[in-house]
């Protein structure tokens, strides 16, 4: 079966076809610059078992970015799809597991758009296009916060008025939920244990957003994003956690205009707007190692400071931790931020081992031989988690299992 | 030696007579709905002639040796208890961007008591003193540097005197077990805006605070940590302004947002009321967290202290605390000790004024 995978951003479609039960990539590309003219041309960058080529098209939007894209993979007839796999930033209260998508269930996730504001409603767009150009194809839709579902209300509940917990549904739901699962699950494999017994902290530092998750007997019970992205560990562009008082001040210097400050903390903030070089941590880094200003050394250190603070945190609230997993792209390919974080946490039973964790190939235990808790270097896979969930879901509909 | 503490807050104003020979207060007392600005001096002229009248009725007409004035914010200026001079004024009026409403408030006490106490020492204590030798890693936020210095937007603590006492005191007890500088202790101050500390030696390494006591644990009627987001939501949603939005997070929040009613951390904790329970449970896990950030900042922790006005629920938050796996864990390798420091804050504030005015007083104040 052939599984088409979908990642709308708001302005890009990155899709990935693979080969279920086998797990194959087949093909995978991403359409840019969907949505009104800019400066450059729009485009597909289309890959087929490994063969990248560009094709220059306008798509006014997600719809017909997925219309052509079909069309290039007609080109090959083995790549069409069985079924499509979208991947959906936020299930709000409504979707706590991955679901088949219908007109009704459509019409949900656009009611809880604005939970969302700037990711569910392209994944919304795509949804019914790809719905109304091909009827016949099972979609599913996977969600970033569906993994954190279980959270206990303890973790989830924010310390405001009942109108707004109840009426506004103002909570904390977590992300990154569906790469959290995927290498806490391949970590589990690795351990030879069942997930349901897995207890760990899960780092995702992607290059762009970063959160960790406390993961106990399998089961998502904490994150460090909260009702948004926004909340927690400092990212590329977004601020992390700041005092309440501090956002109201700066809605005070922007005259009351959220969105002005919506933009600040979500695009200009994070690693970009502390160092003022780069969004990327990795020049930060970089820099650093070349002696860099006092913005440049405070940007590093208070980066991996968050980390560490919140790996303590939720190391504490685990409290018998097996393992420790970084993931996504600083996760996974720089030792000197998990050598850091990890650094005098013997308290905690970590134990990294300094060679192991500089060599390693992933996937890889970097902890040392008598470190009680393993620590993890795991390379995340969004594309294939959101694949095999759908594969699933096809497969229980043919069954004639409910969902 | 008789020390008149003054503590003003945004709408009441705090005073004790403190005795330091008797190590009590000889009376002490809130004036509610107080508004202290160099716009309200009548105001204030009334409020503290009252409060003066009460003192030299309970000190047999003579007026008292000193004066505390005791603010919550005293940005990165004051680092220490510091006598009232024409330096440390100018050094105030800097600190009016940071604290709009507290300084010039704190001001106008000073003039008060410039015109109808002239002579009577004066000390400034900040709550933020301990705090100003944070580590940027831990006082900065993920913001531009200008924009955060322009507007004094950085982390610290407020309950510092407590802390520095705590941390004191758990020396004082385990000074055979443990040397200065390397003591890892986590101090819990329990007051209506709680807050908790990581405090190396005697370096704090982490505070739970923020630029303002909003950040962090959630309090009496103060939401604690919340997502940046939210504010903005109730903006957009709810066609809300920063002051209304400003009233609801630090009024109607807390335990107040999460039982409905205007409970305390002892009822929270003690009671065991359903309606509690909720609150409880948040609050009991928040400090858990806070508890791991500060031992991960550490690489440890040898020490948990209490203080603030909350006790009772300091003993049943801590035997929560050390019930957790964690701590047991920890708790096998390493002893955790637990200390209570049940001096009041009037207590705290008396001693480091009276010591600072000794040491900057050419002739002794005492014999």
């Amino acid at each position: 079966m052939n599984i088409m995978v979908m990642n709308c951003g708001s302005s890009s479609l990155k899709y990935k076809i693979l080969s279920m039960p086998d797990e194959m990539e087949m093909a995978g590309g991403e359409a840019q610059r969907v949505g009104p003219k800019t400066t450059e041309p729009a485009r597909i960058i289309h890959r087929v078992w490994g063969k990248e080529t560009t094709h220059f098209t306008d798509m006014a939007d997600h719809g017909e970015a997925f219309r052509e894209v079909m069309n290039l993979l007609k080109e090959t007839p083995e790549l069409e799809p069985d079924a499509l796999g979208h991947r959906v930033v936020h299930g709000g209260n409504r979707f706590k597991k991955e679901t088949l998508v219908d007109k009704a269930k459509i019409e949900t996730l656009e009611e809880i758009s604005d939970l969302a504001p700037l990711h569910n409603p392209p994944a919304v767009s795509l949804l019914k296009a790809c719905n109304r150009m091909y009827p016949q194809l099972p979609q599913s839709a996977v969600f970033d916060t569906s993994f954190h579902s279980t959270m206990p209300e303890y973790a989830y509940t924010y310390a405001l008025p009942g109108s707004l917990r109840e009426g506004q549904g103002i909570r904390k739901y977590g992300f990154h939920g569906t790469s959290h699962q995927f290498v806490v699950e391949e970590a589990a494999r690795l351990m030879n244990r069942p997930m349901e017994e897995m207890n760990a902290v899960s780092c995702h530092l992607g290059s762009g957003g970063a959160s960790l998750c406390a993961v106990k007997d399998g089961r998502s019970v904490d994150n460090t994003m909260g009702y948004s992205p926004l909340q927690g560990l400092m990212m590329s562009t977004r601020s992390g956690d700041l005092d309440p008082a501090v956002v109201l001040r700066l809605m005070a210097l922007h005259n009351g205009d959220a969105k002005a400050v919506e933009k600040k903390l979500n695009k200009q903030s994070g690693v970009l707007g502390m160092s003022g070089v780069s969004s990327d941590i990795r020049d930060v880094f970089s820099l650093r190692e070349k002696k860099g200003t006092d913005q440049i050394k405070n940007t590093a250190s208070l980066y991996l400071w968050r980390i560490r603070k919140y790996l303590g945190a939720y190391l504490t609230a685990v409290g018998n931790a097996d393992a420790v997993i970084f993931t996504d792209t600083i996760g996974e390919t720089m030792p000197l931020v998990r050598q850091i974080v990890c650094s005098d946490m013997d308290v905690f039973g970590i134990r990294l081992d300094a060679k192991k964790n500089e060599t390693a190939e992933l996937p890889a235990d970097l902890a040392a031989d008598d470190s009680p808790v393993r620590v993890f270097a795991i390379r995340t896979n969004e594309e294939l988690a959101i694949a095999r969930r759908t594969y699933n879901l096809v497969i229980n509909l043919r069954k004639g299992v409910k969902a | 030696m008789k020390i008149l503490i003054l503590k003003p807050g945004s709408y009441s104003l705090n005073f004790s007579f403190y005795s330091t020979s008797k190590n009590r207060s000889l009376l002490k007392g809130k004036i509610e709905n107080y508004r202290c600005s160099n716009n309200d001096r009548m105001t204030i002229y009334d409020t503290m002639e009252g409060i003066l009248r009460i003192c030299l009725e309970q000190n047999r007409g003579s007026i008292p040796d000193a004066i505390a004035l005791y603010g919550r914010y005293g940005g990165e200026l004051f680092t220490e208890p510091t006598p009232v001079d024409e330096e440390s004024i100018e050094r105030l009026r800097d600190l009016i961007p940071g604290a709009p409403l507290q300084i010039p408030g704190l001001l106008a006490l000073i003039d008060w008591c410039r015109e109808n106490l002239p002579g009577t020492p004066m000390v400034l204590l900040f709550g933020t003193s301990f705090f100003t030798s944070l580590s940027p890693r831990e006082k900065l936020y993920g913001l531009n540097p200008e924009l955060a210095e322009s507007m004094k937007l950085q982390r610290s603590g407020f309950h510092g005197l407590f802390h520095e006492d705590s941390v004191k005191y758990v020396l004082r007890r385990r000074k055979k077990e443990l040397r200065e500088g390397t003591a890892k202790t986590l101090s819990i101050c329990l007051e209506p805006r709680p807050e908790l500390a990581a405090v190396l030696g005697k370096v704090p390494q982490i505070t739970t605070s923020g630029t303002t006591p909003l950040e962090g644990l959630p309090g009496h009627t103060t939401c604690g940590e919340i997502d940046p987001s939210i504010a903005l939501v109730l903006s957009r949603k709810m066609g809300w302004g920063p002051e209304q939005i400003d009233a609801l997070l630090t009024r109607e929040s807390g335990l107040y947002g999460l039982t409905g009613d205007r409970v305390d951390f002892d009822r929270v904790f003690l009671s065991g009321e359903e309606d509690c329970l909720l609150a409880r449970e948040v609050l009991q896990y928040r400090f858990l967290l806070a508890c791991g950030s500060g031992v991960a900042a550490m690489s440890g922790v040898n020490a948990i202290v209490f203080s603030g006005r909350y006790m009772a629920a300091a003993g049943v938050l801590s035997q929560w605390l050390l019930s957790r796996e964690f701590f047991q864990r920890a708790g096998e390798t390493r002893e955790i000790d637990v200390f209570y420091n049940t001096t009041p804050l009037e207590g705290i504030i008396a001693g480091k004024a009276g010591v600072t005015l000794l040491e900057n007083q050419p002739e002794p104040l005492l014999v």
